[in-house]
């Protein structure tokens, strides 16, 4: 037993909801036998290779007759075949009035590794040979990596032909928050704390590549297309209209998905090219991206520059928050300005903030695709916003756990709907927080810390799926069928990837029906069979695909038990399930066992009761009673909000600039959790990514827009070597009210605070503030050298070293180009 | 990868003359960590590809009559660091054991490391400050040519085209009172980003005889330190080990040239693995598994 709480052994006597069933989904994973998207091969499949472009901002010409007569090639693609005749897509994910994102480049690319043509052949070995013999000529054109320089009036221009609605230059889109009265906060203000806060760019780096294969079927008109993908219908949806088919002529497959973090939740070229390619031969075709290809193409996190203020009154309360925020979503985004709306919403909390004026520029730079990833835009306000916090409580003299305690929302305060909008059902965070500062050993260590050592924590708040503003849906759903033999099968178009909806699916379907967890079992995930449903993202599946399932199972009890009552010849409100069966209550071992029940439902309908439907299906969509996002930005966006408490205890190494993690507490709000074994998996995932943002990963380019570290050798995510040990992890539920079960989001509460927290650590530690992300050593020993040498006890990195590149004093600050009436100077 | 004609030669012979035919267009295959990579990315297109999986005796490790260690070639890092070598030649396989990966460490030769002359990797700065000398064969007979001169200053080396690294020679246990390696690196797995080797002569008194520095990761090949030399006729309670190490990190790399923070970062980590290096040379006294003096 750790001291999560999750026992090894289960009683089966009790609900198996809150107990840590071991995964039904790792004997595959832990074996080799799963099956991912490129141990999938059919009869006559052909493979396909993209040729990509080597140059992040260029026009060109292609030509690649020569690769058509190479041995072996089957076809060839380039986007002046597709033109007209493929639509763009794009538009629906971020509500922009023409889809942007196309499966080649036309005459231009603006990011390294755009989809120039492709090449379809017998062998993979042939594709890429004939590969070479495309010939392309670039232009090239000048390059911005940096999206404060991409909004300059003399910054090369990247989508000159698209019109973007609310766009202006490389800005394709723009965000504000217009919550209170903040000018009077200003003045009212004791304290004023303000900082500039950069952050990186972070790859989701699912081990299983993004990859497809997609069959056509020439004779039903069917495209069946296997994809290692996080959402069947959004990839479904998006792919018809792309190629104008009719959604039930589109089927998407699931394999095993070896993770995604939110990098697989969305619609790629490659999908569509292998798409394409299957339709013109009749053929499967394979199509399954390199580790190269994924980092300049799979769409990474992205990166903000936040001008953040933030307004205090002696007693330690907030009052404001004002932010400009510069957002870097690459050449071209699916998710970019939803990152910006949801992750600046809900990321605020868990104060509720009264004042609250935000703009933001959502730009494009000749960088990877800026996507979803793991806590959507969370961790990149956390970490401007925690920090702030440390330097307001050193301005007001207080111990910064102290002043976190002055504004959390507090369990008694709940339900309380904030400035915000936020109708926060039910928290614990304050609790976590005392948790925290008691478990990490704050008050000794604070006081007084070993030579370079300190502690640092971050409160957070997290939503559990959310209604995104893009679009007006929240729904997840399940369709259950009581098999003939009493075996229960769930389909769900939810993509399990790691949230282990086998496991804790089953459990809720066992406790509800009262059927044996070994009985049910969910069916692989495929559009042609499974309900409508959004897919696994934003930490909804327990909550929201977690109802569906209650409820679909609670619907198939009625049904099961109409019919015992009838062949029981007793009343409904008797009967009780369990043990397979439908018994008398207080009889258990007694009763119909659901076998025998399916059996009447199927073969011996006689047995029903008179009118009974036979079937014994039933379906059961959720959709979260959310709001959608005011016009001022102020709105209940999520349906109910996980949260916690991070604490790092860390030491620098003085002679490398090292920072290790000695200690890290996590005290988690995540309601009434399921399966205890899962969260803390979830929770452990969330902190390494929190980690690996925090301390190392981050897109290099050189000036030219050429990712350097482009390969796992080179890319900095941290290794099972480089986690401390995570052991002090502590669950404080507060149910949530909303959801019947109470439960809340797990997969992404372990990484937002995590940056925040080991940066005020390092800070105690070090007097070193680090103001850009991610946190290295190199970073970290070039600021102790220069703070030595101007024998200060507080610097700023990189903001105060003397070659800094950008703006870094307050007056300096671009003035914000989202709002004309902006009072932001 | 590209097609290529593959090579497996059974004697050291029958591999020379391969060589001497094919040299120019083929890659020699030791343990395959660094080549089949390459192979697979087409970052090379050899027309050959000459494995030495056959050739007998490449992989031995022997101390010859002037106690001089002759390491095979074709031996593995994990070989050497289970060799259980003494005196300073342990550095050896402390270097061994504490680079890449397990798997990598069961397959990657120091031959192989030798001729790939990473900047990042370990075994070239070791070899250069310890002045190990290796064998270089080829139809035309057996060259030697010493680590320093092996390592082309602008990058890669200066192997000839028939030839093979068959053996390197460390010298002897004698050579030395203290021989050490340290280096900084992020991860666990990762090349180093700087790394430092240093080897001590001295005479019983601890008195310096002999000081030799090289510093890898921060040019095409190890870069020697004559900095170092300030430790010559010293014992290590006269050593002024902050100034040496920032003479040594400023040869190297001279403080008005560091145009990046890479560069700053290498030049401070050049001072602090020195630095840790003296620490343990002077402190060796007390702990003879390290060598000190």
């Amino acid at each position: 037993m750790t001291e999560a709480g999750h026992s090894a052994t289960i009683d089966r006597t009790q609900k198996l909801v809150g107990q840590s069933m071991p995964r039904t989904e790792d004997l595959a994973l832990m074996t080799g036998t799963a099956r991912y998207i490129d141990d999938i091969t059919l009869p006559g499949m052909l493979y396909a290779k993209v040729l990509r472009s080597p140059h992040a901002h260029a026009t060109f010409t292609v030509d690649v007759s020569a690769a058509r007569d190479m041995p072996g090639v089957h076809g060839v693609l380039t986007g002046a075949d597709i033109a007209g005749q493929v639509k763009p897509w794009g538009d629906m994910m971020q509500d922009l009035l023409v889809g942007d994102h196309s499966a080649f480049a036309l005459d231009k690319v603006t990011y390294e590794g755009q989809e120039i043509a492709a090449v379809v052949a017998e062998t993979k070995y042939q594709a890429l040979d004939a590969l070479e013999a495309i010939r392309v000529e670039y232009q090239e054109l000048p390059v911005v990596i940096s999206a404060e320089k991409a909004i300059l009036p003399d910054a090369p221009l990247l989508h000159e032909h698209i019109m973007y609605e609310f766009g202006d230059g490389n800005i394709f889109d723009r965000y504000s928050v217009r919550v209170g009265d903040i000018e009077a906060a200003e003045a009212d203000a004791d304290v004023i704390v303000r900082q500039r806060f950069t952050s990186n760019r972070q790859a989701g780096a699912a081990l299983d590549p993004h990859g497809c294969v997609a069959s056509y079927d020439s004779f039903s008109g069917v495209l069946t297309l296997y994809t290692s993908t996080q959402s069947l219908f959004m990839i479904r949806d998006s792919l018809a209209d792309t190629l104008q088919l009719a959604r039930n002529r589109v089927r998407v497959i699931a394999p095993e998905v070896g993770a995604g973090f939110g990098s697989k939740a969305q619609i790629f070229a490659h999908e569509v090219i292998a798409s394409i390619f299957s339709m013109q031969l009749g053929r499967p075709v394979h199509l399954v991206l390199t580790r190269a290809e994924i980092f300049r193409v799979g769409t990474a996190r992205n990166g903000q520059v936040r001008h953040v203020e933030m307004f205090f009154k002696k007693d330690g309360r907030i009052t404001g928050y004002r932010d400009y925020i510069i957002q870097n979503s690459g050449g071209l985004s699916h998710w970019g300005n939803q990152v910006l709306h949801i992750g600046t919403n809900v990321g605020i909390l868990p104060y509720p903030i009264p004042n609250v004026y935000v703009d933001g520029d959502i730009v494009h730079t000749n960088t990877a695709p800026g996507g979803a990833l793991r806590g959507f835009g969370i961790p990149q306000i956390n970490w401007a916003k925690e920090q702030l916090v440390d330097m307001a409580a050193e301005q007001l003299g207080m111990d910064p756990a102290a002043v976190r305690a002055v504004n959390v929302i507090t369990r008694g305060m709940c339900p309380v709907r904030t400035p915000m909008g936020q109708l926060v059902d039910s928290t614990s965070v304050d609790e976590c927080l005392a948790r925290a500062v008691e478990e990490i050993g704050w008050a000794k260590l604070r006081a007084d810390p070993p030579p370079f050592e300190g502690v640092g924590m971050s409160l957070g708040m997290k939503y559990t799926s959310c209604r995104h503003p893009s679009f007006d849906t929240d729904l997840s759903a399940v369709r259950l069928r009581l098999e003939t033999d009493g075996t229960v099968t769930i389909f769900s178009s939810d993509v399990t990837h790691g949230q282990g909806h086998a496991t804790f699916l089953a459990q809720i379907v066992s406790d509800v029906l009262g059927v044996g967890f070994e009985k049910v079992m969910l069916a692989p995930p495929d559009s042609s069979t499974a309900p409508f449903g959004l897919g696994t993202y934003a930490s909804r599946a327990a909550a929201v695909l977690g109802t569906a399932c209650r409820m679909a199972a609670e619907r198939l009890r009625e049904k099961v038990i109409a019919i015992a009552a009838h062949v029981l010849e007793a009343d409904p409100s008797d009967l009780d399930t369990g043990n397979d069966r439908v018994f008398v209550k207080g009889l258990s071992a007694s009763g119909l066992y659901l076998e025998n029940l399916a059996g009447y439902s199927a073969y011996r309908t006689h047995q029903l009761p008179p009118g009974f439907e036979p079937t014994l299906e039933t379906v059961a969509t959720y959709d979260t009673p959310t709001e959608r996002e005011a016009p001022d930005g102020s709105g209940n966006l999520s349906v109910t909000y996980a949260g916690g408490c991070h604490a790092a205890h860390v030491r620098v190494d003085p002679a490398t600039g090292q920072i290790k993690i000695l200690n890290y507490v996590m005290v988690h709000d995540t309601g009434t959790v399921i399966n205890p074994l899962i969260v803390e998996g979830q929770h452990q995932g969330g902190f390494l990514m929190g980690v690996g943002m925090a301390m190392g990963e981050d897109y290099v380019y050189d000036d030219k827009g050429h990712m350097l570290n482009a390969t796992f050798s080179e890319y900095q995510a941290p290794l099972a070597t480089d986690m401390p040990e995570l052991n002090r992890l502590y669950e404080i539920p507060a149910p949530s009210l909303t959801i019947p079960g109470g439960q809340k989001g797990a997969g992404e509460s372990g990484t937002g605070p995590v940056c925040a927290a080991i940066g005020n650590a390092v800070a105690h530690a070090t007097g070193v503030r680090f103001t850009a992300l991610p946190m290295t050593a190199e970073g970290m020993l070039l600021a102790l050298r220069e703070k030595s040498r101007r024998g200060v006890a507080n610097f700023r990195y990189p903001d105060d070293m003397p070659d800094f590149d950008g703006p870094f004093a307050y007056e300096d600050w671009p003035k914000p180009t989202g709002a004309a009436e902006s009072q932001f100077l | 990868m590209t097609p290529f004609i593959a090579l497996q030669p059974t004697t050291l012979g029958d591999a020379m003359r391969l060589m001497s035919e094919h040299g120019a267009a083929a890659k020699v295959l030791a343990g395959g960590q660094s080549l089949v990579p390459a192979l697979k990315e087409r970052a090379v297109r050899p027309a050959y590809v000459l494995s030495l999986a056959g050739l007998p005796g490449l992989a031995s490790i022997e101390t010859d009559a002037s106690g001089a260690l002759v390491v095979g070639a074709a031996c593995t890092y994990a070989q050497l660091m289970r060799a259980g070598l003494a005196g300073w030649h342990a550095e050896i396989g402390r270097v061994a054991a504490n680079l890449a990966d397990r798997s990598t460490r069961n397959l990657a030769t120091i031959g192989g490391a030798a001729c790939e002359a990473n900047r990042r990797y370990d075994v070239p700065t070791l070899l250069v400050a310890a002045e190990a000398v290796l064998s270089l064969a080829s139809q035309g007979g057996t060259r030697r040519l010493a680590a320093a001169e092996f390592f082309a200053a602008a990058g890669g080396t200066r192997l000839a085209a028939d030839e093979i690294v068959v053996d390197i020679v460390f010298p002897p246990r004698s050579a030395y009172r203290f021989v050490g390696f340290d280096k900084f690196r992020t991860r666990v797995f990762d090349a180093a980003l700087v790394n430092v080797a240093m080897s001590l002569a001295a005479a019983a008194d601890g008195t310096v005889t002999a000081a030799r520095l090289a510093v890898g990761g921060v040019a095409g090949a190890p870069r020697l330190a004559a900095a170092i030399e300030r430790l010559v006729g010293a014992a290590p309670a006269g050593w002024d080990r902050q100034a040496i190490a920032t003479a040594v990190s400023e040869e190297v790399m001279p403080p008005g040239t560091l145009a990046t923070r890479r560069m700053q970062f290498q030049a401070e980590l050049i001072k602090s693995l020195t630095l840790a290096l003296l620490a343990r040379a002077s402190e060796g006294a007390t702990a003879t598994a390290q060598g000190g003096l």
